[in-house]
């Protein structure tokens, strides 16, 4: 399949990730500063490393092995702040989430040029937070669609360098899948430069489990 | 199958990225640091600001997470003229302490601020000024 072929379908996923109702973490760091996320859950694990050289631009290695699709992506990823809404107690954002990579189905099939657009927004104060991502991603053909939204409280306030804790709910819908929608309770400690996330996915019985090291 | 790999994979990363804990910031007036002198740490109280030349707040829109405070933390002490960099969360407060003889002039301040990705409301020059 040629680029342009493949390009016409990943510009038209894009599209509508950007039209999406609003999503997740924040992919783009300070100036100067450099992030690694984790993420695990009972369909795939991968790893975002990124260097923001502006306070709206991150730039890095994405890598992610999908047991859902039987495929590795290996590739880069751009992340742009689109918007943030400075409050006195609060802050929103909106984000642009692109990846272009190799992904490698497993078993004989060869690899293939591949990739990802997202759109992600949140708004958060120091007790209550809310996010919503949509991801359409092309992996060797196989194209699919996501949904992530999640509601969270903190059930005390800590100062900075505290630790801080919260408790969430996070539905995720995927058509595809064999569970459309799955509902995952968790809970993120946040202590300094470092994020935890622990949850366990009703449906699927499966755990999740994320990181972020901010430096 | 799946929920090993997942478990495994995190284990895994978390065994790789220990190092990075030493930066984490800690609040060392409670602390007894006998025991880890020799580890790299960033607190938020890097000297006491009264101790300074002078002493600016800067009232600051959107600090709602330690990641917003190390980032303007982070941005400020790249600046000469700055000594100690103080956030408080609760206030939205950013407390620069600056070294003797130096300055840093609110537009300068301003520019910082939302070179961090935040929005400046009003300083204040402590009476050093």
């Amino acid at each position: 399949m040629s680029f342009l072929s493949r390009a016409a379908p990943f510009a038209a996923c894009l599209t509508w990730a950007a039209f999406a109702p609003m999503a997740e973490a924040r992919p783009v760091s300070y100036p100067g500063g450099w992030t690694i996320m984790q993420v695990n859950n009972g369909d795939s694990s991968s790893l975002h490393a990124h260097y923001s050289p502006t306070a709206s631009d991150s730039i890095g290695f994405y890598a992610e092995r999908n047991w859902a699709e039987d495929v590795q992506f290996t590739g880069l990823q751009y992340n742009r702040l689109l918007k943030r809404w400075n409050g006195p107690s609060s802050q929103a954002n909106t984000y642009l989430k692109l990846g272009v990579g190799q992904a490698d189905p497993f078993g004989d099939a060869s690899a293939e040029l591949s990739g990802f657009a997202g759109f992600a927004a949140d708004w958060e104060t120091r007790r209550w937070f809310a996010s919503y991502e949509a991801r359409a991603t092309d992996y060797a053909g196989n194209k699919s669609v996501r949904h992530s939204g999640r509601v969270g409280v903190a059930p005390y306030i800590g100062d900075y360098g505290d630790l801080h804790t919260w408790l969430m709910l996070q539905v995720d819908n995927h058509p595809e899948g064999d569970e459309p929608v799955t509902t995952t309770p968790l809970v993120r400690f946040f202590k300094g430069v470092q994020m935890v996330e622990l949850g366990y996915t009703l449906e699927t019985e499966e755990l999740l489990a994320n990181w972020i090291i901010r430096f | 199958m799946k929920l090993i790999k997942t478990a495994f994979a995190s284990v895994a990363f978390s065994l790789l990225a220990t190092p990075a804990m030493a930066e984490q910031p800690m609040d060392h007036s409670k602390m007894d640091h006998s025991a880890h002198a020799d580890m790299v740490v960033e607190p938020n109280t890097d000297a006491d600001p009264a101790a300074s030349a002078q002493t600016v707040t800067a009232k600051v829109n959107g600090l709602v997470c330690d990641f917003c405070a190390q980032a303007v933390r982070k941005v400020f002490k790249k600046q000469e003229a700055v000594e100690s960099v103080n956030v408080d969360l609760d206030t939205g407060e950013i407390v620069l302490g600056l070294k003797a003889g130096a300055t840093l002039d609110d537009e300068t301040i301003g520019k910082l601020i939302r070179k961090s990705g935040y929005s400046l409301v009003s300083i204040d020059r402590g009476e050093g000024a």
